[in-house]
């Protein structure tokens, strides 16, 4: 009886413990990213990986806007470079001026893609 | 009562071993130039060292612990091709080998040089103003791939003892050319080898070595930026030195008054 008071009390120790470790561990993450590293890894391999990176930040900025929150930094910024890529400068510099209201950080350089995509002619 | 002093003793145990064999405290980093500056956006600088699909890596892994850090971290495909398309290339310091005869761990390491630092503060001040950044992350690969292990190799047929190793070094400078952060992580995974048995199993679900290799730089990068594990958590295994949380995580205000406070 006594000894299983003891196991009781160590177990709670431990859990306590796991649980204290766990809340500085655990910090949730700011934002929700999908596949967007894995499929911004493969992005760089070629045309056609560059679909599914295009897939998931349409994702990203469809979820952003169903929660009524903003896409994580940059998202609507890699979209619009796609398109840029791609010679649908119009839509580019849609998101980038998106991407420069959500983000004011980013002002600089998003003038410098408007200015890029205004230029005549994809990359 | 003495089941009792039995129970704490056993209790503490692991405690007292983890505080023995975890590694020597070093001298607390000097965040102050970092509080000073108080960054709010990054520009992540061309990767120097590694191959072209290992660099494309780390751009892709470096993104997501930065902005969960709470930075703007800027769209990384876009600043690349305008860091290429306007010349700005990335600079590799010289890397030195160091081996560690009391844990078998070795490496490669960054020399520390003037001229390479005059060079980064040069390439700071640059690609901040042209991008419009606070702070620019510089990345080198010191070290990313895996090797079967020497005398071994004829032995285990099957699955070879292999060992992975990935180094990566990381500068934070701001737009001024101060140096507000400095990290660099190593890390050796040996594996395979053993029984033919244990070979065959191990075998039979391994991954592919150049995974294995991404997962130790994901993990990697993962730890220094954050000071936290990613795949393992362990409760006395902490980097003493992370990036400080930047404006967009919820305890920036509560860490920017503790620091301010305490002067660091």
């Amino acid at each position: 009886m006594n000894r299983s008071r003891w196991m009781l009390a160590g177990v709670a120790l431990v859990a306590a413990l796991a649980l204290g470790g766990g809340a500085r561990a655990a910090v949730a993450p700011l934002y929700d990213w999908l596949t967007f590293e894995r499929d911004l890894s493969r992005s760089f391999q070629g045309p056609e990986q560059k679909l599914a990176f295009e897939d998931t930040l349409k994702r990203l900025i469809a979820r952003a806007e169903g929660a009524g929150r903003k896409p994580p930094p940059g998202v609507l910024a890699e979209y619009g470079f796609l398109l840029y890529e791609r010679g649908e400068t119009h839509g580019a510099v849609r998101f980038f001026q998106r991407e420069a209201q959500e983000w004011p950080e980013s002002a600089a350089l998003m003038d410098r893609l408007i200015e890029l995509a205004s230029e005549v002619g994809a990359p | 009562m003495s089941g009792m002093l039995r129970g704490a003793a056993i209790l503490a145990l692991p405690l007292f071993l983890a505080a023995c064999f975890s590694a020597p405290r070093r001298a607390p980093f000097d965040y102050g130039p970092y509080v000073a500056s108080d960054p709010r956006s990054v520009v992540v600088a061309p990767v120097a060292g590694g191959t072209p699909e290992q660099r494309d890596l780390l751009l892709s892994l470096i993104i997501r612990p930065l902005a969960d850090r709470g930075y703007y971290v800027m769209p990384v495909r876009a600043t690349q091709a305008l860091a290429e398309r306007h010349g700005f290339t990335a600079h590799a310091r010289e890397t030195t080998l160091w081996y560690d005869m009391n844990n078998d761990h070795g490496g490669s390491v960054v020399v520390d040089k003037p001229e390479d630092a005059e060079q980064i503060r040069k390439d700071a001040a640059e690609l901040a103003a042209f991008f419009g950044a606070d702070a620019v992350l510089f990345a080198q690969i010191v070290d990313w791939g895996h090797e079967a292990r020497l005398g071994q190799a004829f032995k285990n047929m099957i699955d070879p003892a292999m060992t992975h190793a990935v180094g990566l070094d990381y500068i934070l400078v701001d737009a001024r050319g101060e140096t507000l952060w400095r990290a660099q992580k190593h890390i050796v995974y040996r594996r395979g080898g053993g029984s033919l048995a244990a070979e065959i199993w191990n075998a039979s679900m391994k991954a592919d070595d150049a995974d294995i290799d991404a997962g130790l730089a994901r993990e990697a990068n993962w730890w220094m930026i954050t000071g936290e594990r990613l795949r393992t958590p362990k409760l006395w295994y902490y980097s003493a030195a992370p990036m400080l949380v930047g404006p967009y995580h919820p305890a920036y205000a509560a860490d920017r008054a503790r620091r301010t406070a305490a002067g660091r």
